[in-house]
């Protein structure tokens, strides 16, 4: 009787462990999807996986690259670190000749690693600084980070805006702290600060304390950065108090954010990396098509995912060969063009951290839709395109 | 001065909100021992289905509003009591608790994948032109709230003091054996008191789509901020249940306002960690032999 | 008899020792990680599965070993330096809030946890100076004893195992011993359990802060396995999976937290193919378990055992008698 029980946990044990590796395919390349489809990051997620598959799909309507097809396989991290590094392990053992993904930052950080181990360079659509100041040669980033990105958001604000008093609302994540600290740096670069600096739970309904709080600082200027949805219900809650604050962000103009927010949204401005109603025409059709494909318009994270997939494409192009060492080192220091590879939709200038330089928008909330006011052009330059192979 | 009396009114607007959804709470807890872990949900799930009714297949919105009462207190009202609690009951406190945390999850992330990840607009129901009372203002929208929240609970202690059912569901509260054997229909009054749950959270749905907005997972939120204000006002009384929300919302905004923004949340938990160690009946309960 | 459970024992050991060298990467993780939840779910069991105390806070009393050896290791304490005072924070926390344990009653006891896991998430995220805040702490080192080093992934398994096999030989002992009894006399009937002359004080604060101290191994043994650690990594999310892992496996019963850690980890594998449908099927699979087999998988366990030896060996030989039932009493 024992006997067999002790046999049922040795068999049982065995299972567990055991597994089967599934056979490459020798002819099409493939690339990893990592990223966040359930979980509290699906919104993210599903953007980024359809980012992906549009790009895969155009590519290979192209003829592939190098003449070999793409193929991708999906990789769910629960929106959650611990498991994202299970599966980024899984999706190297399935040798992908690259990684698209995390999104979440705090995966991100956790799983970068085990793909420089590997060998396989990662596009991830994190913007944190974080990623860029691990020193990890094999990590790029589709947008730049919140370090560009702000560098440029500050430039809009204190310049073209000639916004002196400012109010700062973030969402104390560390999204939200990431995109703080490089706000108060550059601000403090040009010798200014905040009048108010508050922070906001995720999921926080009602923003009336915060909201007296600007107002009582005499702030003419609001920046504010959470997510969308808290976005949209504090935009709602700052137009029924009427405050004289001229609401400014980044994400705070991205459609998901304007869908829910409805009128309260409009006369918002934003430096946005990317957007569906950008006057480059490229990225019109991209996000046109998208809309006709998966239903919805595509945020930046959809834009990003697209990017990233093409920006795997020009290096390896560039290279010559699919050798993932090399198209690690021409990824670093080298600019790469749209004209060259449509499909990167815009200039992109990749440094040796692997962040990126890339034109922006300034966009304004009009009739529930964003505009684009204003094309802002890299932050650094001019650069230089180099040779690879 | 303004700022006070301005947070006050956001305070209470919200803290009506988490009273609605705290309700259901108490009424479960006392007929049938069950913690609803998917409250939150059961809130969600009704909010969608307006959207469903009212945007989507563009009903009148009286029909809109009855559809979405008659589907979710037949789904989460009979359904839930007919498969999840007409089994579980008899096994104690835990396994309904696992399995309503199981429910939440279910309705949480089918939404999430077969609808939208994302968040949908409500129209505000009530006007949100401002109303000016000196400097503060206030909006028709959480004027309604309040009292619609007021209103609700009032009529509910009434019944439950007054009407047959109600005196049924206070036997059950107290023993439901000897409720049993006095001829009450234990079985039947639970289900009775799900669907009961299952209108006022679809009530409190529509009061609160267009201020937290229509999204897969604002049911965590509001579920937990329930939770505090059921076990503050008091779980074994409805009356508890208006307290306890308006308190949990007033001081989260102060607290947010005048202490700390970071810790927020902790204010309200710190006030429901030292009523259940000083006074576990909920600061307008009473105290119950079992405790 | 003896003979073929010393035989298993070694069966299983040899099996957990050897397999490793064999395994790539990928499955050397879920292997590790497996054990570390392991840890984590007999913690818990002792808590609730076997003196029948609910808590939420299991993601919070991890943190503390966590936070532990992220902090301290930097400042060259020994990586064992490190989980000594992760388990003593979360043990003496935990006399803290079993407090409250003697109070109130289990539903009231989960709510008092439930808060006390959001606060110790806020204070992670708040208190930046210490913990880097929202931003965590990565790089964070494996333990090393002098020139023998487990940094690699395969060596630092054999360390996680040897936690893992102190953790469950310490809570058989504890269970076999007087301590496990009194749990579950407690357990079963609180007003018996003082009339026979339990002190229910002492058994049910030790009872939690044991549970909670195991957590702080697990939770120490956690952060380097990842290597990065931030706070939204102790969410109650988290506890709630812990939770569940427990009821999955099988309260009060000792192969339970085997069973569930071996299953959390495991079934988003075999889910693998269902894409975004993982956590609709695993919730379904929930209620439908807590409708069935209210017991958890043990059950399903005993079952099979049943079965073979019925059909294998004479009928002599009974099934084994069933254990107490690990569900909470009605009120």
């Amino acid at each position: 009787m024992r006997r067999q029980r002790i046999l049922l946990v040795l068999a049982v044990a065995l299972v567990a462990v055991a597994g089967m590796v599934l056979p490459a395919s020798a002819q099409n390349v493939k690339l990893a999807i990592v990223a966040e489809i359930t979980g509290g990051g699906a919104p993210v997620g599903a953007m980024w996986r359809d980012g992906v598959s549009l790009a895969v799909e155009d590519i290979n309507k192209k003829g592939g690259i190098l003449g070999r097809r793409l193929e991708t396989f999906l990789m769910d991290t629960q929106s959650d670190p611990p498991t994202s590094v299970a599966v980024m392990r899984r999706a190297i053992n399935e040798h992908p000749f690259a990684i698209l993904g995390t999104v979440y930052s705090s995966s991100t950080v956790a799983n970068m690693d085990i793909a420089r181990q590997a060998g396989v360079p990662q596009i991830t659509g994190s913007e944190s600084v974080l990623i860029t100041q691990k020193g990890n040669p094999n990590i790029f980033l589709t947008s730049f980070t919140q370090q560009i990105g702000f560098a440029k958001l500050v430039r809009w604000v204190a310049e073209d805006l000639k916004a002196e008093k400012i109010a700062l609302i973030y969402v104390n994540n560390a999204f939200g702290r990431g995109g703080r600290e490089m706000f108060l740096k550059f601000l403090k670069d040009r010798g200014k600060s905040v009048v108010a600096d508050l922070s906001t739970e995720p999921q926080q309904a009602d923003f009336t304390a915060e909201l007296t709080r600007v107002r009582a600082s005499g702030a003419t200027h609001l920046m504010i950065y959470s997510h969308e949805e808290e976005n949209a219900r504090l935009m709602i809650q700052l137009r029924k108090l009427g405050l004289a604050v001229e609401p400014v962000g980044d994400n705070l103009c991205a459609q998901t954010t304007i869908d829910p927010g409805g009128e309260a949204m409009n006369g918002a401005k934003c430096h946005v990396p990317m957007t569906a109603a950008s006057p480059v025409p490229s990225m019109l059709d991209v996000g046109r098509r998208f809309q006709e494909k998966y239903g919805r318009v595509p945020d930046h994270n959809g834009f990003k995912a697209y990017i990233g997939t093409h920006m795997v494409k020009a290096a390896v192009e560039r290279v010559g060969a699919f050798d993932q060492a090399k198209v690690r080192d021409c990824l670093h220091n080298n600019l790469f063009t749209a004209a060259e590879e449509p499909g990167l939709l815009m200039d992109v200038y990749v440094d040796d951290k692997g962040d990126t330089d890339r034109g922006s928008f300034i966009v304004q909330v009009k009739n529930r839709k964003s505009e684009v006011i204003k094309v802002v052009g890299m932050l650094g330059g001019p650069y230089t395109k180099r040779a690879c192979r | 001065m303004t700022d006070v009396l301005q947070l006050f009114v956001a305070g209470v607007s919200i803290g009506a909100i988490y009273a609605m959804a705290a309700i259901g709470f108490v009424l479960l807890w006392q007929t049938s021992n069950t913690i609803n872990f998917a409250q939150g949900e059961f809130v969600v799930l009704p909010a969608f289905l307006m959207v469903l009714f009212w945007t989507v297949f563009r009903l009148p919105f009286a029909a809109a509003l009855l559809a979405t009462l008659v589907v979710s207190t037949l789904l989460l009202g009979l359904l839930v009591k007919a498969v999840l609690v007409e089994r579980l009951l008899k096994m104690g406190v835990l396994p309904l608790v696992i399995a309503t945390i199981g429910l939440s999850m279910l309705i949480r992330y089918s939404l999430q994948q077969f609808w939208t990840p994302l968040a949908l607009p409500f129209p505000a129901l009530f006007s949100r032109a401002p109303i000016r009372v000196g400097e503060v203002i206030f909006t028709r929208e959480e004027l309604m709230n309040v009292l619609f929240a007021a209103l609700v609970i009032g009529a509910l202690q009434l019944a439950i003091r007054r009407t047959k059912l109600g005196w049924a569901m206070q036997a059950v509260a107290q023993n439901r054996n000897l409720a049993a054997v006095l001829g009450i229909n234990v079985s039947r009054l639970v289900g009775l008191t799900f669907m009961l749950n299952a209108a006022l959270t679809a009530v409190a749905a529509i009061l609160v789509a267009p201020v937290y907005l229509v999204k897969y997972d604002i049911g965590i939120g509001i579920g937990l901020k329930a939770f505090y204000a059921a076990i503050i006002g008091g779980f074994n009384q409805i009356r508890g249940a208006l307290l306890g929300g308006l308190l949990v919302g007033l001081v989260e905004t102060y607290s947010a306002a005048y202490i700390s923004n970071q810790f927020r949340d902790a204010f309200a938990l710190i006030m429901l960690i030292g009523v259940l160690l000083l006074k576990p009946e909920g600061l307008w309960g009473i105290k119950e032999e079992w405790m | 008899m003896r003979g073929w459970r010393a035989l298993g024992l070694l069966g299983g050991g040899a099996i957990l020792l050897l397999f490793p060298l064999f395994l790539e990467q990928y499955k050397l993780y879920l292997a590790s990680l497996t054990l570390v939840y392991l840890i984590l779910a007999i913690g818990l069991n002792l808590t609730l599965g076997y003196a029948g105390q609910i808590s939420l806070a299991h993601a919070g009393f991890m943190s503390f070993g966590s936070y532990a050896v992220a902090i301290l290791g930097p400042l060259g304490v020994p990586f064992e330096g490190g989980i000594i005072v992760g388990t003593a924070i979360a043990f003496l926390w935990g006399l803290v809030l079993g407090f409250p344990a003697l109070k109130v009653k289990h539903h009231y006891l989960a709510m008092v946890t439930l808060g006390f896991n959001i606060i110790v998430f806020l204070v992670l995220r708040n208190w930046e100076s210490l913990t880097g805040g929202s931003f965590g702490i990565s790089g964070i080192g494996r333990p090393h004893w002098g020139p023998l080093r487990f940094l690699s992934d395969r060596a630092y398994y054999y360390y996680i195992l040897g936690w893992a096999t102190l953790v469950v030989a310490s809570a058989y002992w504890i269970l076999h011993s007087r301590w496990g009894r009194a749990f579950r006399a407690i357990r079963e009937n609180e007003m018996r359990a003082e009339v026979v002359g339990v002190s229910l004080r002492n058994y049910k604060l030790m009872a939690f802060a044991i549970g909670s101290a195991y957590a702080g191994i697990g939770g120490a043994l956690f952060a380097p396995l990842l290597t990065y650690i931030d706070p939204g990594a102790f969410t109650l999310d988290r506890s709630i999976q812990f939770l569940m892992m427990v009821v999955m496996g099988g309260l009060g019963r000792f192969e339970g937290p085997f069973i569930g850690a071996v299953v959390v980890t495991l079934l988003p594998e075999l889910l693998r193919a269902s894409e975004g449908f993982y956590l609709i099927i695993f919730s379904l699979a929930v209620i439908l378990m807590m409708l069935f087999m209210p017991k958890g998988l043990v059950a399903a366990w005993d079952w099979m055992v049943c079965r073979l030896t019925r059909r294998t060996v004479s009928p002599a030989h009974p099934p084994p008698p069933p254990e107490p039932a690990a569900v909470l009493e009605p009120e």
